[in-house]
């Protein structure tokens, strides 16, 4: 990335401003060189560092996506892919990779998997009683997004063919 | 300027989901859910019908994976279908949001002074509630280019608009919000 940023300046403010959001959200556009340059900048102008400490106030308030969406979004599209489409359906898929389902090895899989017993309602009292308070407490605040008439806690199968390490990642957006 | 983050690795992703492998199809889902989440909710105004339109644009996007050309960023692709569904069939609904966010405002500027056990809790809400007073368009572009760090062309793309406009767009709309803080 270059950008003018020699001191304090209309152009170099301007040059400078751009960048400052991608900056704040450490996008990865903005490489080290840039990085540093814009730093030399804010450090000699107040008005753009100004500009900065807003931006990241902003950035503080950045919406994020409600617990357990790309895990629904996963499940749907793998259980509803017309034959037809260019996403065959997935229990098709796995078979034609000849890839077990290993998905409950995965500990956060398995973890994503409680989420779902518990959206549902149907983990019973003696399980709950055995339920890991670490976990719950992790992903309690995913356990309303699980609750739709289109969704059953047979969740295996919904991530047939999913690898571990593909659903973990998206587990891991349960945390909030 | 650095190309934007995966962008090829995208391209390559949706060639291997339209071929049905589920890993593809999970990673992009991982990638651009938040993308896809805040432009809705900026067209909006509603978690919950963001969230639900955020679904529906995925398995359209998902099931035309196959048409996917790689002309446009993955990103700015499906937020085109993200648009094409508002017009589509959610006209109401957008209106709808729009009602319910100038009520919101208007509860908001009666609302007590925030209790000091809440600082954090009210700064993001106060924060929104300023973003929520922005017209459409500069609000799209404030969130795509601060929360995602969309080019300005992608923020074009994806707002229906120029390259310049989207810029012009994203500095009035700084100004305007640092101008409002600045009264509070």
């Amino acid at each position: 990335m270059s950008i003018e940023t020699r001191g304090p300046g209309s152009e170099a403010c301007e040059s400078v401003r751009e960048v400052l959001p991608l900056r704040a959200g450490s996008y990865p556009q903005v490489d080290a060189a840039a990085h540093d340059a814009v730093s030399r900048h804010l450090a000699a102008c107040p008005e753009c560092a100004g500009e900065y400490a807003f931006l990241l106030r902003l950035q503080a308030a950045r919406p994020v996506p409600p617990p357990g969406l790309g895990l629904r979004i996963v499940a749907r599209a793998l259980r509803e892919a017309p034959a037809e489409s260019g996403v065959i359906p997935i229990s098709t898929a796995a078979r034609r990779k000849n890839q077990p389902a290993r998905w409950w090895t995965s500990p956060a899989a398995a973890a994503a998997v409680v989420v779902l017993a518990l959206g549902a309602g149907l983990v019973s009292q003696g399980m709950q009683g055995e339920q890991d308070p670490g976990i719950v407490a992790l992903l309690g605040a995913a356990t309303d997004s699980w609750l739709g008439e289109d969704w059953f806690v047979a969740g295996a199968p919904l991530f047939d063919g999913v690898s571990d390490e593909a659903l973990a990642l998206l587990a891991m957006e349960l945390e909030p | 300027m650095i190309p934007a983050p995966d962008e090829a690795d995208d391209q390559v992703l949706a060639a291997r989901g339209a071929k049905g492998d589920p890993d593809a199809v999970a990673e992009l889902v991982r990638r651009h859910q938040g993308v896809l989440y805040r432009y809705l909710l900026a067209r909006t105004g509603d978690e919950d019908r963001a969230a639900d339109l955020a679904q529906e644009t995925f398995l359209k996007a998902l099931r035309a994976l196959s048409r996917f050309r790689g002309d446009a960023s993955f990103r700015t692709w499906l937020l085109a279908i993200a648009r094409n569904e508002l017009l589509g069939g959610h006209r109401r609904d957008v209106r709808r949001g729009e009602e319910d966010i100038a009520r919101g405002l208007q509860v908001a500027d009666d609302a007590p002074l925030p209790d000091e056990d809440a600082v954090v809790h009210d700064e993001v809400d106060r924060v929104r509630v300023l973003m929520d007073r922005l017209p459409e368009k500069q609000r799209l572009s404030v969130w795509l280019r601060l929360y995602d760090g969309l080019s300005f062309r992608e923020v074009a793309e994806a707002t229906g608009s120029t390259e310049g406009a989207a810029r012009v767009n994203y500095f009035h709309g700084i100004r305007k919000l640092r101008e409002w803080a600045d009264e509070h």
